[in-house]
């Protein structure tokens, strides 16, 4: 069986991305953008996927303190045998959507989450 | 004319020592306070004044 | 308690001959009377003169000394001037003579006298060094502005109310020496520069041994470079002290210009709405970084609701499809496997007909929590919240501010550029440095911003590299760590110090001014009192909570004397006040309630005023017995007064 991973983790693209959304002050730390991200992705239906190249921004037990996340995860993504791996890809994904809509529509936090 | 109520420095000092550090030799902050309000415009002396406390803070805690 | 008892003045400004002011031992109000250019400001100058052996002029420029004798006796040829001042203090009689004398023949300036000064306490004189160090001690110069002051110094005391301005931050800080902060600012300050000795002994030691050899050199290397992170910002500190006083100076020199003085007002405004918009803005930043760390929850509010419902139907089916096997088996068997009883005759016909015709249809049960009900049990952990509202209401919030602070950055360079380059002639020395002084003023900031930050990044590796330190502790490692760390948590206890006795100061002196104010004003109907800032600034409060944005002269003239009485109050230093013409932008009513309220101010008042402002009839009427005596400045000739005492 597939292990999964302990932490979510980074690639180099949405690094920068994150770095870009920390710029604008709408949040007090990254976590809370990738977390946010994550809901965005989820939102818009992503499916289920691992993305690859990453390297380790926050571990699992603090991303996801209550479980919640991951019993969301298990619900949403119901073949899902990896949750920390999708969260990752959620994560991943979710920066690149919502910053594709922020530089290309310039808006704000509110209009996100219209 | 005097340009400090000690007493009152005093205290506040002693309240915050209790708030934040506790283990901390009460004796020497008091020290410290009487060392500026005696040096008002020397600075080298009220250096040395903190140091000598220092010292006995330090014994007080068995080290030399 | 310092109380005046006796002064005498000789040769000095329009007082030729030798005269005498006494002052009672009760306490009240002791007045001066007298019309323009007969000395009221002389007299005050006087006080001064013998306490710091100087005098001050219009914009409180120091005066040459040459300039104060007596002129009709300079004609003589007699130059030179004297002052003595008796007073108690401590319990004990003093007497302070200050004399200056020419040291040739015809003086033309201050090089051509010589000072002398002598202090008496009880019957005994006292050496210089002695004497110096006792009149710092009875009445420090630097708090001298709360004792005897004119309405011109009363006036700089708007400067408070405009945070970034140099005066506004002298005053503050003279405040806080009167009010006694600067002891545990200096503790503060001695403390850190010890703690870092002892870090950075520490490193040293460290960096002796073996085991700790790597370790002590990283920390004494990161040391290094945070005291030089230090360095630089106390060199740009002192920069930005330079371009302030600068930037006062060249201000004044257009306040000075009436066309420019109304832009300028209007520059100030704009900068204090601006510094209040930005933090403003930071305080709207923190609530929207707040609300959207919870905004996850929402933005997944609808798709777990429609999770949570998909779930339920189809857990909802589950439960149908298995009655329905059960049903199966129950037909199929003649017997009901959850009753215990056997189906036969009606009720099995009832059954069989309820059957799907495919009997293929009907799926056997699976057994344990089907995969529906353990989807809705992970999706009911899920939390719901629904912050879109908020959210919004904070971002349009944060976007008025950005924008109102652009709108007033752009208004700002606007009038700066008004006061820049209009009217070459008489702007000619000062506009080209002005703007270039703002220009620099914003870089230097920017400089100590950036290098603060740099100093912290070091900062923070110094408290991780000495955390790893600690583990090898040998005895005398521990020692110079344990000596470090006293005087840390020492420093920390100052630091948070001087923040609570401040805060406790600017309570008390807030509910004093608060008071005085109600008992000066004439809108007593409308305002509630007065509101303190960090800086000591007070604004007036009204009825209905909010600030007075518009204050007129007369308003800012009492506030600023509800101030002064106020650190009278709360100061452990007490003295008399000495006022010389306070009355100027008073009308009727405002005026007799300011006397009305000075023996509250201080225990003794000395009160210079020409007639027109108070006459002795109101005067009388208004103190009745805290008007302690009378003097009348009575004019012999231009250059000539003599005091005379009112019987």
């Amino acid at each position: 069986m597939e292990r999964d991973r302990e932490s979510v983790g980074l690639n180099p693209e949405t690094q920068a991305i994150l770095a870009e959304l920390e710029e604008h002050g709408w949040f007090l730390e990254g976590q809370d953008i990738a977390r946010f991200c994550m809901a965005y992705a989820i939102r818009a239906k992503i499916t289920e996927g691992a993305t690859a190249g990453t390297e380790t921004r926050w571990a699992a037990g603090n991303f996801d303190k209550t479980g919640e996340i991951r019993a969301l995860l298990a619900a949403l993504y119901p073949s899902c045998v990896t949750p920390v791996r999708l969260m990752e890809h959620l994560v991943n994904e979710g920066l690149r959507i919502v910053a594709a809509r922020v530089r290309s529509e310039a808006i704000g936090p509110a209009e996100l989450m219209d | 004319m005097r340009t400090t109520d000690l007493q009152d420095l005093l205290k506040t000092v002693e309240l915050l020592r209790t708030e934040l550090h506790p283990d901390l030799d009460a004796g020497f902050l008091e020290a410290v306070v009487r060392a500026e309000e005696e040096n008002p415009e020397d600075d080298a002396e009220a250096v040395r004044v903190i140091q000598v406390a220092l010292k006995a803070a330090l014994a007080a805690k068995g080290v030399v | 308690m310092l109380r005046l008892k006796r002064l005498e003045v000789e040769g000095f400004g329009p007082f030729a001959e030798p005269q005498v002011l006494e002052f009672p031992d009760a306490p009240g109000v002791t007045v001066v009377y007298g019309e323009n250019m007969r000395g009221k400001t002389s007299l005050l100058n006087a006080i001064r003169y013998a306490f710091f052996g100087t005098v001050l002029g219009r914009g409180s420029r120091v005066r040459r000394l040459h300039t104060i004798s007596n002129r009709d006796l300079a004609s003589e040829g007699q130059f030179g001037f004297s002052v003595s001042l008796t007073f108690d203090y401590d319990g004990h009689e003093y007497e302070l003579v200050r004399e200056c004398k020419p040291t040739v023949k015809s003086p033309s300036n201050d090089e051509d006298y010589t000072q002398t000064a002598m202090l008496r306490r009880g019957t005994s004189t006292l050496g210089p060094q002695e004497r110096e160090r006792a009149l710092q001690q009875i009445f420090p110069k630097e708090v001298s502005r709360f004792f005897l002051f004119d309405g011109e110094l009363l006036q700089e005391y708007e400067e408070l109310l405009i945070n970034e301005s140099e005066a506004g931050h002298r005053i503050s800080e003279a405040i806080e020496r009167i009010l006694g902060v600067p002891i545990l600012k200096r503790g503060r300050t001695h403390l850190t520069q010890l703690s870092e000795e002892a870090d950075k002994h520490a490193a040293k030691e460290a960096s002796k041994r073996q085991e700790t050899q790597a370790l002590g050199t990283a920390l004494q290397q990161a040391a290094e470079q945070k005291e030089a992170h230090q360095k630089e910002v106390a060199r740009l500190q002192q920069q930005l002290q330079e371009l302030n006083a600068q930037r006062t100076e060249v201000e004044q020199f257009l306040q000075s210009v009436q066309k420019y003085a109304s832009i300028l007002h209007e520059r100030d405004e704009a900068s204090a709405r601006l510094d209040q918009a930005a933090k403003d803005e930071k305080l709207c930043r923190g609530e929207l970084q707040k609300a959207m760390g919870e905004a996850w929850r929402s933005l997944l509010r609808e798709p777990v609701r429609a999770a949570r419902n998909a779930a339920q139907d189809e857990a909802q089916k589950e439960l149908n499809a298995f009655l329905m096997s059960l049903r199966a088996k129950a037909v199929e068997d003649g017997h009901c496997g959850t009753c215990d009883q056997a189906v036969d005759g009606p009720v099995l016909a009832r059954l069989r007909a309820s059957l799907p015709e495919e009997p293929d249809a009907v799926a056997a049960p699976t057994g344990g929590v089907s995969a529906a009900m353990s989807r809705l049990a992970d999706l009911n952990k899920f939390t719901e919240a629904d912050n879109v509202g908020e959210v919004r209401l904070l971002w349009k919030r944060l976007r008025d501010l950005e924008l109102e602070q652009v709108t007033l950055r752009d208004r700002i360079t606007d009038l700066n550029a008004a006061l820049a380059d209009s009217d070459p002639e008489t702007l000619r020395r000062s506009k080209a440095s002005y703007a270039e002084v703002l220009e620099k003023i914003s870089v230097v900031k920017r400089a100590i911003d950036d290098e603060g930050k740099k100093g912290e990044e070091k900062d923070q590796n110094i408290q991780r590299l000495k955390k790893k330190l600690e583990s090898f502790g040998t005895s005398d490692l521990r020692a110079s760590q344990l000596r470090a760390k006293i005087l840390r948590d020492a420093s920390e206890v100052f630091g948070a110090a001087v923040d609570r006795y401040k805060a406790g100061l600017r309570s008390r002196v807030e509910a004093t001014a608060s008071k005085l104010f109600l008992s000066m004003t004439t809108e007593k109907q409308d305002y509630s009192g007065l509101t303190i800032n960090e800086g000591y600034g007070l604004t007036i409060r009204h009825r209905d909570g909010r600030a007075e944005e518009a204050r007129s002269a007369g308003a800012e003239h009492v506030v600023a004397l509800a101030l002064m009485g106020a650190l009278q109050n709360n100061a452990p230093l007490r003295g008399p006040i000495v006022m010389d013409s306070p009355f100027g932008r008073l009308d009727e009513s405002h005026t007799d309630n300011v006397i009305q309220t000075l023996p509250e101010m201080a225990e003794q008042v000395v009160l210079l005023v020409y007639e027109a402002e108070v006459g002795k009839a109101k005067m009388r009427d208004v103190l009745r017995s805290r008007l302690v005596r009378e003097y009348q400045l009575e004019r012999i000739s231009a250059r000539r007064t003599n005091v005379r005492e009112v019987k």
